[in-house]
């Protein structure tokens, strides 16, 4: 629960710097939301091309009346409201076209073939392989980052209350948090890259 | 440009929302200037996820700079080609369709068949090799201003061929898939696909992409039409 309070304000000091009309901070919850907001758009219109627009289609209305965001929830759940009703008013409209039952066939089937990519038992065993990478360095990490690293992720406790717990400046508690990132970003690129190696080698 | 381990570390504290508002002004400064920066934006939102065990499906596409385009703001924003997290999937795609094309234009069956993919692959190539699967490939898009940009494969010996149209700009794939396969089998729902049907066997079609639902319509009545006409 702290960790989304917590969440919930580090987005909202992006917003109100997007409401002063700093888009960079806009450009910055684009990135950190835009695979689920489309994620979200997926499940209404279950076409990947077609979800990719109706993501951007919220962004640029939530961009456009962020002064009428009024902070009472979380950027997120604006977001979220905002996709399923561009997604929501998207099918009316085509409803009311009444396109063809062949066009659902196709899309339908567009479906099949762009879910196929994405649910890859390749891309699964990634994802799978990641996830155990992730626990092998949190576990490989000296016991001071790894608290930090962890009050931070898993409790979304602040730099201040991780500092009080374990006796620290914050300043220091700030460098092992991103210490402790360094490594996870570093093992992760490396898997990748041994990924490819490997991928290469199949391909030969 | 080499970044300082200080300005990623105020980014870090930035994701935790631990930074001061002059700092959080002095860190979007240089994120704007430094294209490497957004980008450890993005990978530490990605980590995060991993982290978390969150959903990552659609990790691989960024809309931000249609988005940015949109708005009027590309000029503010610096953008890299493509995170590294992206580019690892990219190259990786790009391999592999570049592997399958030389196979496509060759006709060059591989000799190692032991795994699902190369079945599946095989397959596929034979129904390219089919006259007839040609032949209904191809009419599939008449009538309709698109040009052939390339092909590309996709799991499990499934195959796109990705169009553009010169005149909007906008593009659109179409797709084939043996039936064979278990995932087209496991999906199969014989009114809502269209198929292909050839000496060598029954291959599924299907079309997406930027353009309007009566052209793909049309791109798979095409394809029905033919293929019953050649039969």
């Amino acid at each position: 629960m702290e960790r989304k309070e917590n969440n919930k304000e580090v987005d909202l000091s992006l917003v109100r710097r997007a409401k002063k009309g700093d888009y960079r901070a806009f450009d910055l919850l684009v990135l950190k939301y835009q695979s689920r907001v489309i994620s979200t758009a997926f499940k209404y219109v279950k076409e990947k091309q077609l979800a990719e627009d109706i993501a951007q289609e919220a962004f640029i209305k939530s961009y456009k009346s962020i002064n009428s965001f009024r902070e009472e929830s979380s950027f997120y759940t604006w977001i979220y409201r905002i996709t399923v009703n561009t997604a929501k008013n998207y099918l009316v409209s085509r409803k009311r076209k009444g396109e063809t039952s062949m066009t659902d066939l196709s899309e339908d089937d567009s479906v099949y073939f762009d879910k196929v990519d994405m649910d890859s038992p390749q891309e699964i065993l990634n994802a799978n392989q990641l996830r155990d990478l992730i626990h092998d360095t949190l576990s490989s990490l000296g016991e001071e980052t790894r608290t930090a690293l962890s009050l931070r992720e898993f409790d979304g406790l602040s730099y201040e209350k991780i500092a009080e717990i374990v006796d620290c400046p914050v300043g220091t508690v700030r460098s092992r948090i991103f210490r402790g990132r360094e490594v996870l970003e570093q093992s992760i690129k490396k898997h990748m890259r041994n990924n490819q190696v490997y991928k290469n080698n199949e391909i030969s | 440009m080499t970044v300082s381990k200080g300005i990623k570390e105020k980014i870090s504290a930035l994701s935790d929302g631990e930074l001061s508002e002059f700092e959080t002004r002095r860190v979007l400064n240089e994120i704007e200037d430094n294209a490497e920066l957004r980008e450890y934006w993005n990978d530490l939102q990605i980590s995060k996820r991993v982290l978390h065990k969150d959903n990552l499906l659609f990790e691989e596409i960024d809309i931000s700079t249609r988005i940015s385009n949109e708005l009027g703001k590309k000029a503010k924003i610096v953008t890299s080609e493509r995170s590294w997290w992206v580019n690892q999937k990219n190259y990786i795609g790009m391999a592999l369709a570049s592997c399958l094309v030389v196979f496509f234009f060759n006709f060059q069956y591989t000799n190692n068949n032991n795994s699902f993919t190369d079945l599946a692959s095989k397959r596929i190539s034979e129904a390219i090799a089919s006259p007839e699967a040609i032949e209904v490939l191809n009419n599939s898009v008449s009538g309709i201003n698109a040009e052939l940009q390339n092909i590309q494969n996709g799991p499990q010996g499934i195959l796109r061929a990705n169009y553009l149209m010169p005149s909007s700009g906008k593009s659109f794939k179409v797709s084939l898939s043996p039936i064979e396969t278990p995932m087209a089998l496991s999906s199969s729902r014989a009114s809502r696909i269209s198929y292909i049907k050839t000496e060598k066997g029954i291959f599924v079609i299907s079309v997406s992409g930027d353009i309007t639902a009566e052209k793909k319509s049309k791109i798979l009545q095409n394809a029905n039409f033919f293929s019953n006409k050649v039969k």
